[in-house]
């Protein structure tokens, strides 16, 4: 870790992975940017921005990764901790974008909380994965939360050995202080592995990455909830009373029918966008009128089909 | 639908089992910290929480309670109007909260450091209100709840009852909890009805007392213990007074330095003046007497030292199934 690293403790709870918006030529549509922040950040416990699904930014051209940090970060101006996404095709490039990051925040003066996120399977093999963070954390300031989403692999054009970080690799990464955090996606038993090579860590954070899995089953680090974009409001219902378990009950007079409620309307919304979480999230959006246009960085749309279903369930919702 | 059952069930068991497991290694010198608070505190054990952190205090009450640490449970509504009166200086206060931001919890705290108290929380997050106000925090934070949407908290309220477990089997280990205490706080329980009964129920009489007159041969001290199998013959004189007992081991430790014992009188190998009940002795009296002294029988003898019978630790346990202390 770099001599001047920053010492926060990660944001726990509600951490929502702000998509994109684009203009018709696919630049950074400022104006929208900053009107859906201003809608969830009242709800949310911290913002990632540039997150590979519901951000797109592995199709983002660098000029667009760039404005989306600087003006991010301008707009969030301290009041609510940024996690940035650092990934990228190759280990030369994540690197690279580590480092133009980090001196466009240090231009910004920017004095907030900040972590960097990093799916490093995506793009280095689990060998020699401790020593390749070890001389990344020498380089920057920031600490690093990574991310395990073999999902992510699955449409990855490189081929690779492994869709998973191997689990004592995690454990070698977590003993690296640079290393705050886990974004996890992937199965149950996985889960409860990497819990086991990380019990060393007391200050360790073990987030959901995978909103249907928080719904079922929440961790108590909180989750990454790409549906936060459009309903801010009963995420942050769901998972303050999954993180608050004991004291939260109290505060609804009918609480069950109401979380019940609430789960099922947020696991309705998941199950559409589920799949294809940038495309489909962008298009709700749009039709609940929350950004001008559905224009996705990889230029993919929703088919009619799924188009039909979206507006089913969301005007059963009252969403739009 | 069955298979799908089984196997969410299974999940809840891992996340819960897991959730237990990652306190191991959280387990720390606090942990020990408290266990030698509560062991030399004057005072008791008052657990409070509220909702479901309440309903496990009154668990870890129950179990403190019939395991030797005075404990009692107050509710923090109920102590804000008045039973905040129950609480002694030299009481330890526990409190439970999974968030550490229980309003009605943390209302509590400046008059429990007001009274003097020592106050602990088992916590689920160290850097809460609660926490940052204990003397001591014991983490209880699990990774993962098992169930959906946060309806009820589940593993975490099951790691807050096995670390309660924890701190009262320390306690235990410490105190050198012995089963007359179990018979103490356990009166309805089956070795408690045994230990209530008084001696001159249980204890052997007439023929089946071990008996020999003082001053006959170790020979026929022998045949006497042999007839009875009960390891020990007590001596009697002439008035039917009790001047002694011999034991195998009285037998044995003579053995070592002399194995002409047959010519020898009783005399030259018993115990003079052993320890004796009266047959109005509680069996947890009895049972008491005979752990301290760590001795198997006990001659019952009436306030003129007369033999009324004799009682052997088995005839207190019961079939002698039960063993301890390994006497």
């Amino acid at each position: 870790m770099g001599s001047d690293t920053k010492e926060y403790r990660p944001p726990k709870g509600l951490i929502c992975p702000i998509i994109t918006p684009l203009t018709d030529k696919k630049l950074l549509d400022e104006a929208s940017l900053e009107k859906l922040i201003r809608h969830v950040e009242p709800y949310i416990d911290a913002i990632l921005l540039g997150d590979i699904s519901f951000g797109e930014v592995l199709f983002l051209n660098s000029r667009t990764r760039e404005d989306l940090i600087a003006r991010g970060f301008e707009i969030i101006d301290g009041r609510l901790p940024i996690l940035v996404t650092i990934t990228d095709e190759t280990a030369e490039k994540t690197n690279k974008n580590m480092y133009r990051f980090e001196s466009i925040i240090e231009r910004s003066g920017y004095t907030g909380e900040i972590f960097w996120v990093d799916y490093p399977i995506y793009y280095h093999s689990n060998r020699k994965l401790p020593q390749f963070y070890r001389e990344l954390s020498e380089n920057t300031k920031i600490p690093f939360i990574i991310g395990n989403d073999p999902r992510l692999i699955k449409n990855n054009k490189i081929p690779v050995r492994h869709k998973n970080i191997r689990t004592s690799i995690m454990k070698n990464l977590a003993n690296l202080e640079s290393i705050k955090g886990l974004i996890f996606s992937g199965t149950l038993n996985r889960a409860l592995n990497y819990q086991k090579g990380l019990r060393d860590r007391k200050d360790f954070r073990f987030y959901d990455g995978n909103e249907g899995t928080f719904l079922k089953r929440p961790s108590s680090s909180g989750v990454v909830a790409g549906g936060a974009n459009l309903l801010p409001e009963a995420w942050r219902k769901i998972t303050y009373s999954s993180l608050n378990l004991y004291d939260v009950q109290r505060e609804y007079r009918d609480y069950v029918r109401h979380i019940w409620r609430t789960g099922s309307m947020l696991q309705a919304i998941y199950d559409l966008y589920g799949k294809n979480p940038g495309v489909v999230m962008k298009y709700i959006l749009y039709l609940a009128g929350l950004i001008p246009n559905s224009v996705t960085a990889s230029g993919e749309s929703v088919g009619p089909d799924e188009e039909r279903t979206i507006k089913a369930v969301i005007k059963e919702y009252e969403i739009v | 639908m069955g298979t799908k059952i089984l196997k969410q069930a299974k999940e809840v068991l891992q996340i819960e089992a897991e959730g237990i497991l990652n306190l191991v290694n959280r387990v720390d010198d606090k942990f020990e910290e408290l266990v030698d608070l509560i062991y030399h505190s004057k005072g008791r054990v008052i657990l409070t929480g509220i909702g479901k952190s309440g309903i496990v205090a009154r668990k870890i009450v129950a179990t403190l309670n019939s395991t030797g640490t005075p404990s009692l449970f107050l509710h923090p509504v109920e102590a804000m109007h008045g039973d905040l009166g129950m609480v002694r200086p030299d009481d330890v206060v526990v409190a439970l909260s999974n968030s550490g931001e229980t309003d009605e919890l943390n209302m509590l705290i400046p008059s429990i450091k007001a009274i003097g108290c020592v106050l602990v929380s088992f916590c689920g997050r160290v850097d809460s209100t609660l926490a940052r106000n204990s003397d001591i925090v014991i983490d209880v934070g699990v990774e993962r709840e098992a169930c959906p949407l946060g309806l009820a908290p589940t593993a975490s309220t099951t790691a807050l009852l096995a670390m309660g477990d924890a701190l009262a089997v320390s306690l235990v280990h410490k105190r050198r909890f012995k089963p007359s205490d179990f018979k103490r706080f356990h009166p309805g329980g089956n070795l408690g009805q045994r230990l209530s009964v008084r001696v001159r129920e249980i204890m052997l009489t007439g023929e089946l007392i071990p008996t020999v007159r003082a001053g006959v041969s170790m020979k026929e001290v022998i045949e006497e213990i042999n007839r009875l199998q009960m390891g020990a013959a007590l001596v009697i004189d002439e008035d039917d007074t009790l001047v002694g007992i011999v034991t195998d081991g009285d037998i044995r430790r003579f053995l070592i330095h002399s194995d002409q014992i047959h010519e020898r009188r009783v005399e030259d190998v018993m115990t003079r003046n052993p320890k004796t009940v009266p047959p109005n002795t509680l069996a947890l009296d009895a049972l008491t007497m005979m752990e301290k002294y760590e001795i198997t029988i006990l001659p019952i003898t009436n306030s003129a030292k007369r033999v009324q019978g004799i009682l052997h630790l088995h005839d207190i346990l019961g079939k002698g199934a039960f063993k301890f202390n390994g006497v």
